[in-house]
């Protein structure tokens, strides 16, 4: 699942984007406000991270221009105001979380995966489609009580696929999700891992699962 | 706890007590006098009224008195008593009223009176008066007045031979006495009874020249932690407590600056402190996790040293603050040249901070007066002044840094082109935490650079001062260095 975080501090931001990739999540960093409005501006991510005090143009300012241009990403506030009115101010220019520094990882970690979940709708974390059940909090997939071993980009795929059952996700799509943008992926690197996840599925009695329309990319019906 | 309305109250009481009561024991004393006068007056008038009545002829004494003329000699229970002694001491006559008692016998010489207050018979409290004196010669057939004045020679001659009499006359002093005590209780109640609406008004009075005082009491009893920004003696002020509540308004204003200041310390520290903390805390929980790529954990450990010596950094910079505090630290003055202080200060500078701009230092005269000041402290002022210009100064533009003598007055000057910086700002500069741009907090930048500066000038009694030119030129102004000629004139 594809994020941006938007935070000045270096240090927090490589063992935040560490934690989250570690976690699956695919993390675009920006430095400044700048930096963070332009990615915004360019691309749909499912979860933003965002600092309040940024160089450039502050986090509130960030907020509100992409809440004016229409934008409904989740946004997760992450700052050190911790103050009542601070909170206030944050959700009330339409974030949908707010967590005070200093936090705890896994409560960050946490936060993000709700809202990702409601960005589709779902409050259970644990997806059901014909049988195989995914586990987004544990990032564990089973059909019929067996495991299936997948690696992370194979597990980013099939729960970004599973989330956007009915639709058609095109490759382009699937590299924004699965990959940050510093990862130079291409439609052949996602066909490979489609074709190695087809094969573990199928190996655990699956078939037929993601089907491929061919010039648009795949589905799960 | 006495209180002022009380002692007002007590002392002008015990004022109008005093007057009051000396004015009292005057008028009743007064009084006390022209009853006894107007008494005394009265008997004696009545007695000599009665010698009157007396007369002798050929050596015979005569009283012509008349009993149903004169009742209140009489007995009876208003009765007024008189007893007639002829010279030889022989009781002529004596008042009904008397029965067969006698009045005093006073002695005295003739044409005396004399008063006296005594007890009658029946115990009752009398007066009296007594007269002695030679009864009137009863001419009688006196045929002319020449006859009178041709015959006077011979009466004189024979005056010897005239009788004298003493005439006592008394009268009861319990109607006196009466009245006496009747004036005493009236002087008395009257002066109880404005004493008693003294108090009433005094009361009303003080208390309601008192009421501001109470107005501001009961304005500073609320005033509480939350409300220090209370102006006092908003409403019906006296003059009088126009300086104290100045005063207060003062104090409170003070406080409540002090108060702001404290919390907002509180808070710029706590605040500080959260980035770190947050950063060394995710670094430990996402690198627990990481612990198969070495190259990231590195790179974790690399981070948390830095973080560490940032917070180390940011301590230290506090407590230099906090013992900064003038007459608290220690100096160590001694008298050298600025331009070697200033050259220490470039060159360390330049060894630390590669990226720093070009420094243009821009000397007047090479004959500066050597300064009388604490070189270590002077030059961690210098450094936090040439540091900060480097990190906030436009890239590719230099910094200037200039020393000049003013008159008498030497001044170094350190300045550098800025983009951000506003002329509002020039006052929050030594501010505790202030930054122009607040993200760059919880960095290397603690925000405590200029505090420290200010505070350092301000214990070495150097001068410092802030300024912004319309080229975005921003200039640093130290000056009144302490130089050897003062310290010759010392």
């Amino acid at each position: 699942m594809k994020l941006l975080l938007v935070e000045d501090s270096e240090r927090l931001q490589r063992s935040i984007s560490a934690g989250l990739g570690k976690a699956g999540f695919a993390v675009d960093q920006a430095i400044d406000g700048h930096q963070g409005l332009a990615f915004i501006q360019t691309n749909d991510y499912e979860v933003i991270v965002l600092d309040l005090m940024l160089p450039g143009v502050n986090g509130l300012e960030i907020l509100k221009t992409m809440r004016q241009q229409g934008n409904n990403t989740h946004v997760l506030i992450l700052s050190a105001k911790s103050q009542v009115e601070d909170r206030i101010s944050g959700l009330e220019l339409g974030a949908d979380d707010y967590l005070v520094k200093p936090f705890v990882f896994n409560e960050l970690l946490a936060r993000i995966k709700a809202l990702s979940r409601r960005k589709y709708g779902y409050k259970n974390p644990l997806l059901e489609i014909s049988g195989l059940q995914i586990n987004t909090a544990a990032r564990k997939v089973t059909y019929h009580n067996t495991d299936i071993d997948l690696t992370p980009t194979e597990y980013n795929i099939l729960e970004y696929l599973s989330r956007r059952k009915g639709h058609v996700v095109s490759h382009e799509q699937v590299i924004f999700m699965v990959y940050d943008s510093l990862t130079d992926a291409t439609k052949n690197t996602i066909e490979a891992h489609v074709s190695t996840l087809r094969k573990k599925l199928c190996e655990a009695g699956l078939t037929q699962l993601i089907q491929t329309r061919r010039g648009f990319g795949y589905i799960i019906e | 706890m006495s209180s002022i309305q009380s002692n007002i109250t007590q002392y002008i009481l015990a004022g109008i007590f005093i007057v009051a009561t000396v004015t009292g024991i005057i008028i009743d004393e007064f009084t006390h006098q022209q009853f006894n006068t107007q008494f005394n007056n009265t008997l004696e008038s009545k007695a000599w009224s009665l010698a009157t009545l007396i007369d002798q002829e050929n050596g015979l004494v005569e009283f012509d008195f008349a009993d149903e003329m004169m009742p209140e000699f009489e007995p009876s229970e208003n009765s007024e008593y008189f007893e007639l002694w002829q010279g030889n001491g022989k009781i002529l006559e004596r008042s009904h009223s008397l029965n067969d008692s006698d009045l005093p016998f006073v002695k005295i010489n003739q044409g005396e009176s004399v008063f006296l207050d005594f007890d009658l018979p029946d115990g009752q409290p009398a007066r009296l008066i007594a007269i002695h004196f030679t009864p009137q010669v009863d001419l009688e057939e006196e045929d002319s007045v020449l006859q009178m004045t041709v015959q006077s020679a011979n009466h004189l001659d024979s005056e010897l031979a005239l009788q004298t009499v003493t005439l006592v006359l008394a009268r009861k002093r319990d109607k006196l006495n009466d009245d006496l005590v009747l004036n005493r209780i009236v002087i008395v109640l009257s002066l109880m009874s404005m004493l008693i609406v003294s108090y009433l008004i005094i009361r009303f009075a003080v208390k309601k020249g008192l009421s501001p005082l109470t107005t501001l009491s009961d304005e500073v009893k609320l005033i509480d932690d939350h409300s220090l920004d209370t102006e006092l003696g908003q409403h019906n002020m006296a003059s009088e407590l126009t300086l104290i509540t100045m005063q207060l308004n003062h104090l409170l204003s003070r406080l409540n600056a002090a108060f702001l200041r404290e919390k907002r310390f509180s808070s710029n520290v706590s605040h500080e402190l959260r980035a770190p903390i947050a950063e060394l805390m995710t670094l430990s929980e996402v690198g627990k996790s990481c612990i198969d790529n070495p190259e990231m954990i590195l790179q974790f450990f690399q981070d948390t040293q830095d973080i560490a010596q940032n917070m180390n950094l940011l301590v230290e910079t506090l407590l230099t603050l906090a013992h900064s505090e003038p007459g608290r630290v220690n100096t160590n003055m001694t008298v050298f040249n600025l331009h070697e202080c200033i050259q220490k200060s470039i060159n360390r500078i330049r060894l630390n901070n590669k990226d720093c701009a070009d420094i243009d230092w821009q000397c007047a005269t090479d004959n500066l007066p050597q300064i009388f000041s604490d070189w270590d402290k002077l030059e961690q002022i210098l450094n936090n002044l040439i540091t900060n210009a480097c990190k906030y100064g436009q890239r590719g533009s230099s910094i200037i840094i200039r020393t000049k003598m003013q008159g008498q007055q030497l001044s170094c000057s350190i300045s550098n082109l800025t983009a951000d910086l506003e002329k509002a700002d020039l006052e929050h500069l030594t501010e505790y935490f202030w930054r122009k741009d607040e993200a760059r907090s919880g960095g290397k930048n603690s925000g405590l650079g200029l505090t420290l500066v200010a505070i350092l000038c301000d214990v070495l009694k150097i001068s410092v001062s802030f300024e912004l030119d319309v080229n975005q030129r921003f200039t640093v102004t130290l000056s009144n260095f302490p130089n050897r000629l003062e310290l010759n004139n010392k």
